[in-house]
Formats: structure tokens, C-alpha cells, sequence
């Protein structure tokens, strides 16, 4: 254990809303930052007419509930899961074969769909991989996930092997998806007129506030839960399995919760991913996400919910947007951009194995911000 | 037949690839996940020395080389620092993977590339008509096999790696450095991968991803063979070998088949008896 983690047993005590802090609960920086974020995202379309930032905004928050739903496995319980691009990829993959074959289903039920499949995938991995720690959580995971993406290969003709599948039904198309997003877009903009020469590119719109809707109740969500007892107990899980369950921690309920909760947070963002997008192809099942998803986190903080999600527009944004603004390298030679990112990981975990968000939110709130443990999950000694 | 006459083959390859890793692991407690890339990089810079016009010889020496000297850097700069942390170790391996699958591909795109044989013309070994390439592959991995478990039971120097493997803390006492030990068992398992990867190329294809089989065949392996074991990191290399084999073979669509079904093996394996095939129960 490195000494920064020494203060992590204690974190328990902290963590309980009144002691220790210094600020009213309300104002904690975690609490400023999920309530002024989005409201800043969702008036950002009224300033910023560049769409293709506005796209690259739209993936990145896409982004932070793939890191979000894998910090709630990963960076609590600290069963660290390699391949949770599986997860993701089985929401999208199921959404996309209701479009090819049921395109009569509303995208709401494919959404579910997929919802219930990549859940029904996480028991599927949860219940092996109960007894399974480190390595071999982590070959194994990273090994189904590899799987998966052969199986797309196999059947080539429903999965379209590496070129996926195209023509998912559009997120403009939903029936409660569509007017959100348009209510929304009306709502920020003002009266506006979609299409034509001079309108706005209404699907770039009702992508940009569909996902960060979703990402708000994703996210949200994941935080009351970690933040709250529940998070308290899956830490301590990864903190000493062995204690954990002597104080009467259910420990296998609580894992494999944690692992379908997760499986199902990932299917749903990887379904909607699908239908904002259109297409699937195996950048939603390979290892590379897999990976991208863990650099995120572990940049970001894993074990704080906050920290990955920050993590993902920080990553999100360079690959999608500044990077190609940056160099010409990078738009000829796209597979740098995970290389550097892989690159910057290496770094951070020897230089900051705690990421970067929870270290200065802490300094921020002083003590007693749950985050304490946060980055614990990569940190923890063998 | 011919998957009796290719399964030894391929076994003998894969076991090259797995035994570094399976040392890796009891000596070091390390689980290298960059372990499939000094595979890649061996075939690789082969490739590369063969295109600059270097002999064959000296293009293999060149592969094996660079192989252990990443193995070499990846300890010195990546693992030590974070040594005792086991899954930031594994995340590190990994981006390392990935790192280098990204150089190479910027470097070579991801076409496919073949060595050049080491050897022309065909054998029939046991009326299995074979490139004699492949056979010296074969052969070769072989006789490196024995000659690292031959140094790994007999020699002082092995003794010292299995002291190693059996009770670091106790290793330190009669006088072993713990740290020299993986770098060296580190460089070793590097070379010896980078040896498969020199070995397969003329008749494997080399592509940026192709680090990612060998070290999910080398984790099935050790997964089977049991965490620590030698003997069974070579029995087990025998059964994933013809398994291989036996599936690109005998099942339509076989080759790329193979990961899924090593993938089963894994998964079976951990399920059923956790311990490998001759691994100790008490972890």
C-alpha cells in the first residue's frame, strides 16, 4: 500500500454526510459539479454554433456514462473489468438487429432490449467471474470481450463482421427521444427552424440533448448510489473482501449487482450510442474501447464516479476534436490518438495513481468528500 | 494426421510464448499483458531487418534482440515503478499493448506482411507434406524448450529463478535479488516470445493486432497448466497447440475460430478446477 491509500480505512467514517465536513452538504464540490455541469451543457448549443464541436460533445457524453457504469463495478468493488466494451457493444448490437430485422419496434423497446440483453451478459460473466480477482478477472473479461467480437465475424451475415451494421433506426425517430430532444432544442435555442440552407441540422441537436439527458439520469443515478450506503459497501469490498463479509455484507449479491448494474448502464448507452450514430461496427466491441474506457477512469479517478466522467469529455474531446485540430498526423494517422492516450496512462499511473479529478476536489471540500478512496481500484496492492 | 504432425508444431511454438509468460508470472507475481507484443515485435523487426537487406540470420537475431531488449525496457521504465501494484501493472502491460500495436501500425498500416522462409521447399513428415520452414520452427522451439527447462532444473542459475518463484522473501535471505531476477526472467520471456514471433513469421501473417492470440493462448495455457507450474505450462501448451490445430481444421471458418474456443477453455478451466491441471490447490 502506498501511503496516500493509508487514510483510506477511515474513509468510512468520513464519508457519513456531517462529520468531518466543512461545507453544508449542498455546496460540496461534487454537488455543484452535477448540478452546474449540465446546465451548462445544455445551454452551451446557444453560444456554440460549431456543430462539429457539438458532435464531438454529444460522443464525449456518451463517453462519461461508459465510464460512469464501469466506475460503479470497477473503481468501487474493484473488480477491475478489462472488457467492458462487451457490455457495451451487446446494447448496440442488440438495437441495431431490431432495426435490421424488427423495424417496427419502437426505439425505445430495442433500447430496453439491448438494456436487458447486455444485463443478461453481465449475469452471464458476473456468476464465473465471482471467485475470479486481478489477473484473472482481467484476462477473462478482456478474453469475452474478444470473444464477442469473433462471434461478428462468425455471422458475418446478421453481425456484418468489421463492417458492422448500418441503418439503425435514428434517435430523431423515437418516440419519447425525438420530441425531447426537440422540446429541448426549442427550449435553449428559441423558436428555430430545422433544415434548409440557414436552419439548424435538427438531428445534431436532438443527439446533443437526448444524450445528455440520458447522461444526467445515468450519472446521477450512479452517484446517489455511490455516494450514498450502497457505495459504502461495495467499497468495502475492495477495501477487505474478508471483513467485508464478516460484518455481514452479502458479498455475492453485492458484486453480482454491481456487475448486471453496470452490464445494464453500458447496454443502454452503448443502444443509444447506436441510434444516435446509425451504425454499429466493432469500434463498440473491441478492445481498444475496452482499454479507452480505463484510461478515462484511471485519468479521470476511478472510485468516484465524478472523476470518469470528467475524464471522458477531457479524452473524448481531444480524440473527436482538438486533436485533429492540432496536428495533420493525427487525422492521417488515426491510431495515435489511442497510442498517445495509452502513452498518457502509462504516466499517470506511475505519476498519479489516484487520476486527476478526486486529489483536487478533496482540496477543495476538505475533508470528508467521499472521493477519499477514490483510485484505490488500480492502486490496491497485491 | 495432419493435425497430430501441425498440432506438435504449433504446440511447440505457442509454449515458447507461454513459458516466458508462466516465468514472468511465478518469478515476478507479474502478470505482462504486453507479453503477446514482444511476440509481435520479434516478428516485426525481422521483418523490418529482412526489408532493410539484412541476411535472414541476422534479421531473426534482430527480432530476438529487440524483443528482450523492449522486454529489458518495459521492466526498467513501466513495471518496477508500480511493482507491487497488481492491477495498475496489468492496466500498464496493457496500454503498453496497445501502445505498440499503434506505432506498428503506424509505421507498417495494417496490411498484411510475411517473412521470407528460412528454409525453401517442402518435407513429408509422416506423409504430411510441410514447408520446411515450419518444420525448423518447430524444431527450434523445441530445442529451446529443453534447453530453458534443462537450465531451469540443473543450473545454479535456475535454481535461483525457481528460489525466486517459490518465496521471494525467503530468496532475499540466502542472498538472491529479487528485482535482478524478473529483469533478467523478464528479458528472457521477452526474447523467448520474440523467438515464436521470428519463428512463425515466414508462414504466419504479420498484422498490428496479431499480439492479441498468443497472449490469450499464453494466459489459457498458464490457466490450465496451473499459476506456477513449468511441467504443466508445457502439457498445457500441448493441448492448446492441438487444439488450435484441431480446430482450424475440422470447424468451417476454423482459424478464426480459435480465440473463441481458448476463450471457452478459460473460462471452463477457472470454472471447474481453479487450480490448473497440475497446479497446487492452496494459492
Amino acid at each position: 500500500m502506498t501511503t496516500s491509500e493509508k487514510a483510506t480505512p477511515e474513509s468510512a467514517a468520513h464519508a457519513k454526510p456531517s462529520s468531518g465536513a466543512k461545507l453544508p452538504r449542498l455546496l460540496k464540490p461534487n454537488v455543484i459539479l452535477l448540478v452546474l455541469l449540465p446546465l451548462f451543457l445544455l445551454y452551451l448549443p446557444r453560444f456554440v454554433q460549431n456543430t462539429t464541436l457539438l458532435q464531438a460533445i454529444s460522443v464525449a457524453t456518451i463517453f462519461v456514462m461508459f465510464a460512469a457504469s464501469w466506475d460503479i463495478l470497477s473503481g468501487y468493488t474493484g473488480q477491475v473489468n478489462f472488457g467492458h466494451a462487451a457490455f457495451i457493444g451487446t446494447g448496440a448490437y442488440t438495437v441495431a438487429l431490431f432495426s435490421k430485422y424488427q423495424p417496427d419496434v419502437s426505439n425505445e423497446l430495442a433500447l430496453l432490449a439491448g438494456i436487458g440483453v447486455a444485463a443478461a451478459l453481465g449475469v452471464a460473466i458476473g456468476v464465473p467471474c465471482l471467485r475470479l480477482k486481478g489477473p484473472y478477472l482481467a484476462l477473462a473479461t478482456l478474453s469475452v470481450a474478444g470473444a464477442l467480437v469473433q462471434l461478428t465475424f462468425i455471422y458475418k451475415e446478421q453481425l456484418g463482421g468489421e463492417d458492422g451494421i448500418a441503418g439503425v433506426k435514428n434517435v430523431q425517430d423515437g418516440a419519447i427521444t425525438g420530441p425531447l430532444g426537440e422540446g429541448l432544442a426549442k427550449l435553449v435555442l428559441g423558436p428555430l427552424t430545422f433544415g434548409g440552407q440557414n436552419g439548424f441540422n435538427q438531428y445534431i441537436y436532438v443527439s446533443y440533448f437526448v444524450a445528455l439527458v440520458a447522461m444526467v439520469l445515468v450519472v446521477g443515478g450512479l452517484m446517489l448510489l455511490g455516494y450514498g450506503k450502497r457505495g459504502l459497501v461495495l467499497r468495502s469490498i475492495q477495501q477487505d473482501e474478508l471483513a467485508a463479509e464478516a460484518a455481514g455484507v452479502p458479498l455475492t449479491r453485492y458484486k453480482l449487482a454491481a456487475f448486471v448494474l453496470s452490464a445494464a448502464c453500458a447496454g443502454f448507452a452503448g443502444g443509444l450510442y447506436a441510434q444516435i450514430r446509425g451504425t454499429v461496427a466493432l469500434d463498440l466491441l473491441g478492445v481498444d474501447l475496452s482499454l479507452l474506457i480505463i484510461i478515462i477512469a484511471a485519468f479521470g479517478g476511478a472510485g468516484s464516479i465524478i472523476g470518469p466522467a470528467l475524464g471522458a469529455y477531457a479524452v473524448i474531446l481531444l480524440q473527436n476534436y482538438y486533436l485533429d485540430r492540432a496536428s495533420q498526423v493525427f487525422i492521417d494517422h488515426p491510431e495515435l490518438k489511442l497510442g498517445s492516450f495509452a502513452l498518457l496512462l502509462i504516466v499517470v499511473l506511475i505519476v498519479a495513481p489516484r487520476g486527476l479529478v478526486p486529489p483536487i476536489l478533496q482540496r477543495l471540500s476538505g475533508r470528508g468528500s467521499p472521493s477519499r478512496a477514490a483510485g484505490a481500484a488500480l492502486t490496491e496492492s497485491s | 494426421m495432419d493435425v497430430l504432425v501441425q498440432g506438435a508444431l504449433t504446440s511447440a511454438t505457442i509454449a515458447l510464448v507461454a513459458l516466458g509468460f508462466s516465468l514472468v508470472y511465478g518469478v515476478g507475481g507479474i502478470v505482462n499483458l504486453a507479453h503477446g507484443s514482444f511476440f509481435m515485435i520479434g516478428a516485426y523487426s525481422a521483418y523490418a531487418a529482412d526489408q532493410a537487406g539484412a541476411p535472414l540470420l541476422v534479421a531473426a537475431l534482430v527480432g530476438v534482440g529487440s524483443a528482450m531488449l523492449s522486454g529489458v525496457l518495459l521492466e526498467r521504465l513501466v513495471i518496477a515503478p508500480i511493482r507491487h501494484q497488481e492491477v495498475a501493472v496489468l492496466i500498464a502491460t496493457l496500454a503498453v499493448a496497445i501502445l505498440v500495436q499503434s506505432v506498428v501500425q503506424f509505421f507498417y498500416g495494417g496490411l498484411e506482411r510475411q517473412l521470407p522462409g528460412f528454409l525453401d521447399g517442402s518435407v513429408s513428415v509422416l506423409g504430411v507434406n510441410l514447408r520446411q520452414t515450419e518444420l525448423l520452427a518447430g524444431v527450434a522451439a523445441l530445442v529451446t524448450i529443453v534447453i530453458v527447462l534443462l537450465v531451469l532444473t540443473k543450473s545454479p542459475t535456475g535454481r535461483m529463478v525457481r528460489a525466486v518463484a517459490e518465496d521471494e522473501e525467503a530468496s532475499v535471505l540466502v542472498g538472491v535479488r529479487p528485482e535482478r531476477v524478473t529483469l533478467y526472467v523478464l528479458a528472457v520471456g521477452a526474447g523467448l516470445a520474440g523467438l515464436a514471433g521470428v519463428l512463425v513469421a515466414p508462414y504466419g501473417v504479420l498484422t498490428p493486432t496479431m499480439w492479441l492470440l498468443p497472449l490469450t493462448q499464453a494466459f489459457a495455457i498458464v490457466i490450465l497448466g496451473g499459476l506456477g507450474s513449468i511441467q504443466g505450462t508445457v502439457l498445457a501448451s500441448v493441448v492448446i497447440g492441438f487444439l488450435d490445430r484441431f480446430v482450424a481444421f475440422n470447424v468451417k471458418d476454423g482459424s478464426i475460430k480459435i480465440g473463441l474456443v481458448t476463450v471457452a477453455v478459460i473460462l471452463a478451466t477457472l470454472v471447474i478446477r481453479p487450480q490448473g491441471l497440475l497446479g497446487k490447490v492452496a494459492r
